[in-house]
């Protein structure tokens, strides 16, 4: 039996389906998941609130029409720093495929130290693991590595940036190690964040969207689901509208299921959830929200460094990784630099003109700190808080201090931290940094890993689902993306995500769901 | 809104031969308000509150001149972003000069005045980048 691709855009009346499981959203977790239950036979459903985009209207797209059609919020999403955190803008997708479209593709397992943390949690509480540990993810990750075909980042793929900080990590003792992305066939052309246009990075909507359809699944893309229906405790279907190109509520839409699978993202997730009811007063649904916070280090060289050519994240430093700070390689487009230099008028232009000597490294946080991911009752996008803990601001002066450091090693002129307003800075004045002055609310930060909004764990006190995603409050609810993510993981969270949804999933396989 | 914006653009990318290409400031232009069409209620308030703020409150409060921002001399408009930056007020310099840039530099012409090949951002089947097409 063959599925179908539909667009909710295309559905001129209103429209009730039926399924064996409905499954909403169609990002790392959801695409997994419909994939695995399709495979299995299973009657499945997927809703995506975005459109879908081929590679070549990817790659037909100028940047900011990607931002536009691709970005959810155009790329403006933001959870407000509260307690002297900084307001961090955190990327998401809303296409066919979820964030996987946009990612630089990373592949890291969960660290070892972060699943023994899990299964010493499970086990303390529960009695035992559940296979929520190293040695029961196992398979899912080499399953999931296999299916997204993860490789090296070879050494000729990487830009000059990047080993401009290789460099100078060597002359600071430490090497690089490549990173490992889901690709086949990358040409190193850099613009993983507005889609491959090549299908070389196989995110789901290359890797699993298709198997599903191949094996029965429906997809729906335009599509937005407002509610979950919950009948006697137990989960029935949901309700929402389809949409049109731009993004408009169009017609009503409905699905009885005998399962339901949540999958919208860390973010969106919870306010799913909060909207059907689920996650009163003292719930823990949409708590405990951790992002991964990032930021970059601009260095400037008297040499061009174009460090747009090349892959667009090969390479990474663990050097600080104890310390809970990963250094990752990365380059945005040259206006996205250009934008971030400090000064305005000729004094900016000045800067600007140079952007082709920048080079770029990103610091990452494996941040201790919570947030809080709110239903905004006025609109789609949730309010969203985030404060971040002592640990989580020393780690990210480690982290820029470092990579600093590295860059003028390698012979750069100038840094450019990001603060908002600081200047450019050569290594005496970068050497006399009164860090501990420095208000972290005026850090420029971002994040691509909203986690743990609903988190996974061994008992209703102290989660929001149980080690197989079912929620704790609603049968035949599950919960398969980012957001049941038990703790902050410090690396990329992509083959996390897939992997767990892949337990969940082959746990759904042997329990298919019973009549409603 | 747009005149608002237009003059912290002209601003921002002021060069020593003074004011940006004004076609190439209507194009920035117009695509910023197609990105902000697709970028939901939230974002466009942030973006509006984010614009409101260098327009009223930062000549009154950090120049103490009781005028909007597009009605200020060019010298003035500079040394209110300036003050701006630095200030609480910073976040909004850079929440307008990271949306206007987008699409400023996006353009051919902007484009090159960084030296911007734009060869990675485009379409396998694109013929020639607009850095070479200029």
């Amino acid at each position: 039996m063959t599925g179908e691709y539909l667009k909710g855009r295309d559905l001129d009346r209103d429209t009730q389906l039926e399924c064996d499981v409905v499954v909403v959203g169609s990002g790392a977790g959801g695409a997994v998941v419909a994939t695995e239950l399709a495979l299995a036979g299973q009657d499945v459903i997927v809703l995506e609130e975005g459109p879908q985009i081929s590679a070549e209207a990817h790659g037909a797209m100028r940047q900011t029409e990607s931002l536009r059609h691709v970005w959810r919020e155009s790329g403006m999403s933001a959870a407000i720093g509260v307690g002297g955190a900084p307001t961090v803008n955190v990327t998401m997708a809303r296409v066919l495929g979820g964030s996987s479209t946009i990612t630089g593709g990373v592949c890291f397992r969960t660290p070892e130290p972060v699943l023994d943390a899990w299964a010493k949690e499970m086990a303390r509480v529960s009695g035992h693991t559940h296979g929520l540990d190293a040695r029961g993810l196992e398979p899912c990750f080499a399953h999931v590595e296999r299916e997204i075909h993860v490789e090296e980042v070879p050494l000729s793929m990487r830009s000059r940036s990047t080993e401009l900080f290789a460099e100078g990590a060597r002359l600071r003792g430490h090497e690089l190690t490549p990173t490992r992305r889901n690709t086949r066939g990358c040409n190193g052309c850099g613009r993983c964040n507005f889609g491959c246009p090549h299908q070389a990075k196989l995110s789901v909507d290359i890797a699993y969207l298709p198997r599903a359809v191949q094996a029965g699944a429906r997809l729906y893309s335009d599509c937005l689901v407002d509610r979950i229906t919950i009948e006697h405790g137990r989960a029935t279907g949901v309700t929402g509208s389809t949409l049109d190109g731009e993004g408009r509520k169009r017609r009503k839409l409905s699905v009885r299921a005998k399962r339901v699978v949540a999958a919208c993202g860390g973010m969106h997730t919870p306010v799913l959830l909060q909207a059907s009811g689920i996650g009163g007063i003292g719930s823990l649904v949409g708590r405990g929200l951790t992002l991964h916070p990032g930021c970059r280090v601009f260095a400037r060289f008297d040499h061009p460094v174009r460090g747009w050519q090349g892959a667009l994240q090969s390479a990474y430093s663990d050097k600080l990784w104890d310390q809970g700070v990963l250094m990752m390689s990365l380059f945005v487009p040259a206006s996205v630099i250009a934008a971030q230099l400090p000064g305005v008028g000729p004094e900016h232009s000045r800067l600007a003109s140079q952007v082709a000597n920048i080079a770029m490294f990103g610091v990452m946080v494996h941040d201790e700190g919570g947030g809080i991911v709110q239903r905004n009752p006025f609109g789609r996008e949730p309010f969203s808080f985030y404060r971040w803990s002592a640990h989580d601001k020393r780690a990210m002066f480690i982290g820029l201090r470092e990579a600093g450091e590295t860059f003028f090693a390698a012979g750069a002129k100038e840094i450019f931290l990001p603060f908002l307003g600081l200047p450019g800075m050569n290594a005496d004045a970068f050497r006399k940094i009164a860090w501990e002055d420095i208000p972290t609310s005026r850090l420029e930060c971002a994040s691509q890993h909203p986690l743990g909004s609903c988190r996974m764990g061994p008992s209703a006190a102290s989660s929001v689902v149980d080690p197989y995603g079912q929620s704790w409050d609603v049968r035949e609810l599950y919960l398969a993306d980012g957001s049941v993510i038990p703790s902050s993981l410090g690396v990329n969270p992509q083959v996390t995500i897939m992997a767990m949804a892949t337990r969940i999933a082959w746990h759904l396989r042997e329990y298919p769901p019973a009549l409603v | 809104m747009r005149r608002e914006v237009r003059a912290f653009a002209e601003s921002f990318f002021a060069t020593d031969q003074g004011k940006p290409d004004a076609e190439h400031l209507d194009w920035a232009l117009d695509e910023l308000g197609q990105m902000l069409a697709h970028a939901g209620t939230r974002a466009r308030f942030l973006f509006r509150m984010s614009v409101l703020t260098l327009t009223y409150l930062v000549p009154l409060v950090l120049m103490g001149i009781p005028r909007r921002f597009s009605r200020l001399e060019d010298p003035d408009r500079l040394e209110a972003l300036h003050r701006a930056e630095r200030s609480p007020a910073g976040l909004a310099v850079f929440l307008v000069r990271a949306m206007v840039s987008f699409t400023y530099y996006e353009h051919p012409l902007g484009a090159a005045s960084i030296g911007w090949d734009q060869k990675c951002m485009l379409a396998p089947s694109a013929a020639t980048s607009p850095v070479e097409a200029t």
